[in-house]
């Protein structure tokens, strides 16, 4: 009886799991966690580089089940890019948060403003 | 048998009315007419004011506020670059950035809303057996514009929810063990501001409401 009530409460958490994953606007991963350990104090934080990498892998997750990236992640890629040195990388990451999300166009060209300016 | 079976139902009504009363009398809608008008569609969520004695708060908190509020159908800024855009420009700390005039927030990143965070309480005390971590949070939206207040609330979570239900001093040694270790793995702030955040920025009757990218939009 307890095992079968067990399976049944494993199944709804199951059921629930796919069905919140479907309603969601966007593809999450790790994102936050990422910012999470970019922001880390204690223990050295995460380096851009590595971070750089989770979220590209990331992207391809979100591409590959035809989600959209969210809110600041594009953004954020192109920041992390230049804090590696890859300022071109930078400004055609920023550019793409401005097309995604056009809200985001006059902080994105603020940015794009100083990294332009010898 | 008949009567005890009537009596029963009766009971079983009288109930309902009481429950049903309760579910009406207990949250008196807020006036949310501001924040309808406003229809934000862009939000810049500030890093916390941290009101606890543990310096990690500020920024863990903000790691978790963004999918809440994307996913509630608006556009948020990338919280690690507004931070490092503060920085840059001389206001490494969130009580100075809660200071800077709407108008400058305006020029830079051009938001329709600013969110106002302040955490109140953030980490673990520890008592005889245990310890318990807590996470409240008490956030205010502005209409970037005109400063109005659009919508304001707090939540709060515990990692002592749910664990009132172990019998005995046995059952109460092995969980404090088990969960002093669990504590050690991973940041117990960070999972519980998680749960604070989407407590507190995810749309429901009478709190945040949905934006122009959410298929709800409106119908809230």
């Amino acid at each position: 009886m307890n095992c079968r009530w067990l399976g049944c409460a494993t199944a709804l958490l199951l059921l629930n799991a796919c069905a919140t994953q479907d309603h969601a606007l966007y593809h999450w991963g790790a994102y936050q966690d990422t910012l999470y350990e970019g922001f880390r104090v204690e223990n050295g934080n995460t380096s851009p580089e590595k971070q750089l990498q989770q979220l590209q892998q990331e992207q391809q997750k979100a591409a590959s089940h035809g989600k959209a990236l969210p809110p600041g992640f594009q953004a954020h890629m192109g920041y992390l890019f230049f804090q590696t040195g890859q300022s071109d990388q930078a400004v055609v990451a920023f550019e793409n948060e401005k097309k995604q999300f056009p809200e985001s166009s006059v902080y994105m060209d603020f940015v794009i403003g100083k990294l332009k300016k010898p | 048998m008949k009567l005890q079976l009537l009596t029963q139902v009766s009971k079983t009504a009288v109930w309902l009315a009481l429950v049903i009363l309760v579910g009406c009398a207990a949250p008196s809608q807020p006036d949310q007419s501001a924040f309808r008008n406003s229809r934000p569609t862009s939000i810049l969520v500030l890093p916390p004011v941290n009101q606890s004695t543990d310096i990690r708060g500020s920024l863990s908190f903000l790691a978790t506020v963004t999918q809440p509020l994307s996913e509630a159908g608006y556009y948020v800024f990338p919280v690690a670059m507004v931070e490092a855009t503060f920085k840059e420009n001389g206001l490494p700390l969130p009580d100075q950035i809660h200071e800077a005039p709407l108008s400058k927030l305006q020029s830079i990143f051009g938001a329709d809303a600013v969110l106002y965070i302040t955490l109140e309480k953030y980490g673990s005390s520890y008592v005889v057996l245990d310890s318990q971590t807590v996470v409240t949070a008490q956030a205010r939206l502005v209409d970037a514009r005109t400063g109005t207040v659009l919508w304001q609330a707090r939540a709060s979570a515990s990692d002592a929810e749910g664990r009132d239900n172990n019998n005995g001093l046995v059952g109460v040694l092995l969980t404090s063990v088990i969960h002093q270790l669990a504590s050690n793995i991973g940041n117990p702030g960070y999972r519980l501001s998680k749960l604070t955040s989407a407590r507190l920025l995810t749309p429901h009757s009478g709190g945040m409401l949905y934006g122009p990218r959410s298929p709800n939009h409106g119908k809230d």
